[in-house]
């Protein structure tokens, strides 16, 4: 039952535990600055794929990639008729993505909101959210376009379907994780139903929430692209394939960095700003009964 | 132990009349609950099948069923299954061993912690779909593929699972073990060690259900065995109900590893480390 501990959730690492932070009056080394940190790993990923190129012909090399991606970019032409295409794939793709998160995102909620509440529903409802939380994407992918062919029904369908399970397992294990105390004590005081549920409940699951949307906007980034590979003849995993099967991998390669930015950008300038903001209220009471601690 | 004064918030909570009421007709409730769920899913499939999607489109529940069951007993099966449970074997024993000394490398350095930090967030926003087809690239159609890409998948979640096992805990017992004169490698045998081994097992068996999907996913591309390469060739052939027998089938052995392998080893492991599992939790 404890297929929510297996959800990939982004690593993250507590910077507050661990080794103490050098006070902020010292000088931060320049070796230890972020902007280093950052530089050096650029470093090393360029250094791991020269090496690749230069021992496996198959690999491209840096510089054709970056060339491809301005002609890519720049709709020049590639040699022959075939000319470079970014925007086109790129708005079919994301009008299939929203769309499926518009959907997918409000359904998992609602499924979580009934499977957190209430535990009738949550017993009814469990192990069918888990079933799909743990079907690979691929053979949603493989299903949604066989049952719906080469259109744009198939990938809005496997959006939808990647979203709902992780929306809703991240939403349930919120609403539990809500202190009964608080739940008590609304009782005591009376509160009435619309106040406990938009302070107790939004309040407390919030953050929850937000994580569930922010891994359903990651891994139905990657069932989309499964479907547009393996299932249709238009959009950026088309347009992959189209390169991997002409066997032009510079191309391939160019679209693989092209996906990386896009969820970086993504996670960057949106998720984590949601997450951020949703998280923000969440501070320690200034007086608490715990050992005595009074911080 | 009926005038057991220590009284927690909790027991309060757990005590409330609501839980009271609950609490008798709750269980076999619930057990029911979990039957008509199923029952549910079950039903719902039919009438997708029938009415929805056609047979031939989405197979009903028992031809799905019969089918598995003829994967099962036919010849091929055990081959196709240790094909890739190798794979995933081999995976996730890379994943973890690498992620034990990185995650102690990342618990206790922060300019490693930092470094670590970029490097993973790139290779966790490339879609494994990706992943799997660099795979194809680099080593072509061949069982290395997705052992590696596995690994690498895994790699990350397990490290920084491994580390926060690590750097939790309780830093009290270090110390009151410092003051009671222990030596290092005692503080090292019977404090941190049995503490990280909860950790470990926790790494390991997301390491397994992360290397098993990404697996699964790898032979979709880059393999001529294991489930991944059945599921692929059943769906160049049209072969929903082959498709979905390989699933149900992937899926059940999840649900078995899950339960008989993982909570067995974490139960043993809890009989050792209960004490500082206890801590944690307390620190938490």
């Amino acid at each position: 039952m404890s297929y929510a501990a297996d959800l990939p959730t982004a690593p993250e690492f507590s910077q507050a535990s661990g080794t103490p932070q050098s006070a902020p009056a010292q000088a931060v080394h320049w070796t230890r600055k972020p902007w280093f940190i950052n530089a050096l790993a650029v470093a090393i990923l360029l250094v791991v794929w020269q090496y690749l190129y230069s021992v496996n012909e198959r690999v491209p090399s840096i510089d054709e990639v970056v060339s491809f991606l301005g002609v890519e970019l720049g709709g020049g032409s590639h040699g022959g008729v075939s000319r470079g295409e970014f925007w086109g794939p790129l708005s079919i793709s994301l009008q299939r993505y929203v769309i499926g998160l518009a959907i997918g995102v409000p359904v998992g909620g609602l499924l979580g909101l009934l499977i957190g509440g209430s535990r009738r529903f949550r017993s009814v409802l469990n192990d069918t959210v888990l079933v799909l939380l743990v079907l690979p994407s691929v053979v949603w992918a493989f299903a949604a376009s066989l049952w719906f062919g080469i259109g744009s029904t198939a990938p809005v369908v496997a959006v939808v379907l990647t979203a709902v399970p992780f929306m809703a397992v991240n939403l349930s294990s919120g609403i539990r994780g809500l202190d009964p105390g608080l739940a008590l004590m609304s009782d005591a005081f009376r509160v009435p139903r619309l106040r406990r549920a938009t302070h107790l409940l939004v309040g407390g699951a919030l953050s929850n929430a937000v994580t569930g949307v922010r891994l359903a906007f990651m891994t139905s980034w990657n069932s989309l692209l499964i479907v547009e590979w393996f299932g249709t003849a238009s959009g950026v995993g088309w347009r992959a394939k189209h390169w991997y099967d002409a066997q032009r991998f510079e191309g391939f390669v160019a679209w693989i960095l092209l996906f990386v930015v896009f969820i970086t950008l993504l996670d960057w300038l949106v998720l984590r700003r949601l997450e951020h903001r949703s998280t923000r209220w969440q501070q320690q009471p200034t007086l608490t009964f715990a050992e005595g601690e009074v911080t | 132990m009926a005038y057991d004064t220590s009284v927690t918030p909790d027991a309060v909570a757990d005590l409330s009349a609501r839980e009271m009421r609950r609490s008798v007709m709750s269980r076999w409730g619930l057990r029911a609950g979990v039957v008509i769920g199923w029952l549910a899913f079950i039903g719902v499939w039919y009438v997708f099948s029938g009415a929805v999607l056609g047979t031939q489109q989405l197979p009903p529940p028992h031809t799905v069923a019969a089918e598995a069951w003829q994967v099962v007993t036919g010849d091929g099966f055990g081959a196709t299954l240790w094909a890739s449970l190798l794979r995933v074997i081999v995976g996730c024993t890379l994943a973890l061993s690498a992620s034990i000394v990185l995650g102690m490398v990342i618990a206790y350095s922060a300019w490693w912690r930092g470094l670590l930090g970029v490097l993973t967030r790139f290779f966790v926003s490339i879609p494994t779909v990706a992943l799997a087809i660099l795979a194809l690239i680099l080593f072509g159609v061949s069982g290395l593929g997705p052992m590696l890409t596995a690994a690498l998948v895994a790699t990350p979640y397990v490290m920084s699972s491994v580390a926060q096992g690590l750097t939790g805990v309780d830093r009290r017992l270090i110390v009151m073990s410092e003051s009671f004169g222990r030596t290092r490698s005692q503080i090292i045998t019977g404090v941190l060690l049995p503490s990280s081994v909860l950790a470990v097992i926790g790494g390991a068996r997301q390491a397994f259900a992360l290397a098993w999907r990404i697996t699964l996913l790898t032979e979709v591309f880059a393999s001529s065995d294991g489930v991944g390469f059945q599921i692929r060739r059943s769906f160049e052939s049209y072969d929903v109900r082959g498709l979905l027998a390989w699933t149900a089938l992937f899926i059940g052995l999840m649900f078995i590893f899950e339960n008989f392998v993982f909570r067995q080893l974490e139960r043993r492991a809890f009989g050792g480390a209960h004490v500082s599992q206890a801590t944690a939790e307390s620190t938490q």
